[in-house]
């Protein structure tokens, strides 16, 4: 039904991807992975006509779909045949409300009133979004958006539905439930492309799966090693009296923005020095808020958070900073400077350091023969080293890392593994909030699961190993084989 | 007014607008206030009405003041100084009535109402779109310009700080990366747009409105007559 053959795509004669050929029948689901910067969106464009209408690049090959070659089709002629998810979901919202977001493509398309309404029900009912029909777009949680953005795309009753890296800010509870979304449409006849780095959780529904390399077939997907009992993080180099000292202290805390409920719960903890923590949980159950208290950033409803004996209520974020940084999720959003290096030395300069704490963190990274290019320039990897290269340059006490590998690779892993194992050299401390529990598994010390604003677990990450407790809480459960590709730096 | 339709909504506050400058009566302008004020009763949302008008309580003194005693008094040449305080009350209540009202607008019409009103009343969607796109796009940058000012903050910018210009100044930093997502936001809806088979130049299926129900003609015909009767005695003064 849909097949491609020899699909090749390269930008100013620079090859993205070569070759590329799979077919796929009615109802059948194909995983195409790489690691970052493989390719993968561009070929998502490719399939929905983006590329060559709206982007120029130069496409060879064939798309053939139900006989008929649709390379080079405009993206509104393929609306009915092919829909994209796109990684960037919310973009694709353009409803206020749920219903109307639903109706949007269907009316472009001109389809009359009674179809509209027939399959919005249809739409809605697949997607188990019945009861958020008049919900304001804005209101629905990242899950909730992602299964609003297929239920606008299945509406069209495309042949074919691409994803574009689903999982990719997705807690467990929210892939397993991708998980069944794809396995009800297969049965409906709807076909599926899911480009992505790994299909962990989703490979029930997978039928065949290719490896997107940086230069087409040949990816170099490796194994990055199953984790045992005896890989555990169980250091002892930081001596007894240093790891007495509390560097946050967060007692009794209750906060809640206005006209919300407490988002978090009476909760107390604290970080010490050489502890590296993971913050686990479901999406929405806490973990960012958590930490922006911890930077002072946000401050407390009620409790009072302490770091290094500051009352975090009685000092700004940015006093806080010389003890506390924070690298949050997708960091090279926020970019300011023209160079690698004026962006790091940022940070220095507002608390203080002189510059060789920038040049020092910039050698770390892997980025000091870099420091004179322009951030833009920089892969999506570098960026985000970029940005811990300046989290680490202003020499914190804490390390708080949101999200951070939502584009691993094996540079960026091993990177992260060296930092970790430096701040805790130096008597620091380490906050990493994640999902993945096998890199929780393999770099942190110390786990605290929230759920629902309510701190659930706080121990070290032999409790991985409990299945009673990976059900109850609904985290990820350890992969013996979790693969990391090479590539994408 | 949850029962009222988009129409019905726009053509009331249309009408509440309207009568704001055509109305000269403190009295009546009071009552408008008062309506304002029940719309919000019916919409459950009186305590924020109340809360936002304690906000822009300042402004309304601050008009009384001014307007009672530099009512005269023009940016070219002052003519007379004198004051005039029922030339103040006046200008206070009808600016009273102005903030009454447009609290109540913003709290009970919400957003998809106001685009379907204008999209039943024929408005061409070549500007209901993007203003429908606009007001979608609103929480979306604001989310934006919150998580680049956190990032800043943690690298130590100090924005809560400090003299009003070095405040200033460092807000400018905001400004680069806050452009750029602007920019890639835009770049991506243009993207999802054309997935979705959008376009101006071709034939689109609108929304049709719904057949009004009875409150809804009677609330329109209420408004539209108190409108002919505040226009034909405050305008042609034949009432």
């Amino acid at each position: 039904m849909f097949v491609v053959k020899n699909l090749s795509c390269s930008f100013n004669g620079k090859n993205v991807f070569s070759n590329i050929s799979f077919s796929l029948s009615r109802g059948e689901a194909i995983a195409i992975l790489g690691p970052a910067e493989s390719g993968k969106t561009v070929l998502a464009y490719c399939l929905t006509g983006i590329i060559p209408n709206r982007i120029a690049a130069e496409v060879h090959g064939e798309i053939v779909l139900d006989g008929e070659n649709i390379l080079g089709k405009k993206p509104g002629d393929l609306a009915s045949k092919i829909g994209l998810v796109m990684q960037n979901y919310e973009a694709q919202l353009f409803g206020l409300t749920v219903e109307e977001d639903v109706r949007f493509a269907l009316e472009n398309m001109g389809l009359d009133e009674h179809e509209i309404e027939g399959r919005v029900d249809w739409a809605l009912k697949s997607l188990g979004l019945e009861k958020y029909r008049s919900y304001r777009t804005s209101q629905l949680s990242g899950g909730l958006k992602q299964r609003l953005a297929i239920a606008s795309v299945i509406a069209a009753k495309p042949k074919v539905v691409i994803l574009d890296d689903p999982t990719l800010n997705l807690d467990w509870i929210g892939i397993k439930s991708l998980e069944n979304i794809i396995a009800r449409l297969k049965n409906e006849g709807m076909s599926f492309v899911v480009l992505s780095k790994c299909v962990d959780g989703i490979e029930n529904v997978i039928d065949k799966t290719i490896v997107l390399g940086n230069n087409g077939w040949n990816g170099n997907a490796i194994e990055c090693g199953e984790v045992k009992p005896h890989d555990l993080l169980t250091k002892s180099k930081v001596s007894k009296n240093m790891k007495e000292e509390e560097l946050i202290r967060v007692e009794n805390v209750w906060f809640k923005y206005p006209d919300t409920d407490y988002i978090i719960k009476n909760i107390s903890l604290s970080i010490r020095r050489g502890d590296v923590v993971a913050i686990m949980g479901s999406n929405g159950s806490g973990k960012t808020t958590l930490v922006k208290l911890m930077s002072g950033i946000l401050k407390p409803s009620k409790g009072r958070v302490v770091v290094l004996g500051k009352d975090t209520r009685k000092y700004s974020a940015s006093d806080i900073a010389k003890h506390v940084t924070v690298v949050f999720q997708n960091p090279e959003r926020y970019t300011v400077f023209e160079t690698v290096f004026d962006e790091v030395y940022f940070g220095c300069r507002n608390i203080g350091l002189p510059k060789e704490f920038a040049e020092n963190a910039l050698r770390f990274t892997g980025l000091y023969d870099k420091m004179f290019e322009a951030p833009y320039n920089l892969s999506r990897s570098e960026k985000i080293r970029l940005h811990i290269a300046s989290a680490l340059a202003m020499n914190p006490d804490v390390l708080i890392l949101d999200e951070p590998l939502t584009s691993c690779d094996l540079i960026m892993f091993s990177m992260l593994k060296s930092l970790v194992d430096y701040m805790y050299m130096q008597g620091k401390a380490v906050v990493i909030v994640t999902h993945d529990t096998n890199i929780a598994a393999k770099l942190c010390n110390r786990v605290v699961v929230l759920n629902n604003g309510v701190v659930v677990t706080d121990s070290n990450q032999s409790i991985f190993f409990n299945d009673n407790f990976v059900r109850n809480t609904g985290i990820r459960p350890l992969k013996i084989f979790n693969k990391i590709f090479v590539g994408g730096a | 007014m949850a029962l009222l339709d988009p129409r019905t909504k726009l053509v009331l506050f249309m009408v509440l607008f309207a009568l704001i400058f055509i109305v000269k009566d403190i009295t009546y302008l009071l009552l408008i206030s008062l309506a304002a004020f029940l719309i919000t009763v019916s919409s459950q949302s009186w305590k924020r009405f109340l809360r936002l008008l304690a906000k822009f309580s300042p402004l309304i003194v601050v008009a009384f003041v001014i307007w009672s005693l530099f009512h005269r008094m023009s940016l070219f040449h002052v003519s007379y100084m004198g004051s005039d305080f029922a030339i103040g009350v006046f200008a206070a209540t009808r600016l009273f009535a102005l903030i009454s009202v447009s609290i109540s607008f913003i709290l009970c019409v919400k957003p998809e109402d106001l685009v379907k009103g204008l999209e039943y009343f024929r408005i061409p969607y070549s500007i209901v779109f993007p203003l429908a796109l606009s007001l979608r796009f609103i929480d979306t940058l604001s989310d934006e310009y919150i998580s680049i000012k956190e990032a800043l903050m943690v690298k130590g910018l100090e924005l809560e700080k400090g003299s009003l210009l070095k405040r200033i100044k460092n807000y400018s930093y905001l400004l680069i990366p806050f452009l750029i997502r602007g920019i890639e936001v835009a770049d991506n809806i243009v993207l999802a747009m054309e997935l979705k088979a959008f376009s101006l130049r071709k034939q689109r299926r609108c929304c049709k409105g719904k057949k009004l129900s009875l409150l809804d003609i009677m609330m329109i015909f209420v408004s539209i007559i108190t409108l002919l009767i505040a226009i034909s005695h405050y305008v042609f003064g034949l009432i």
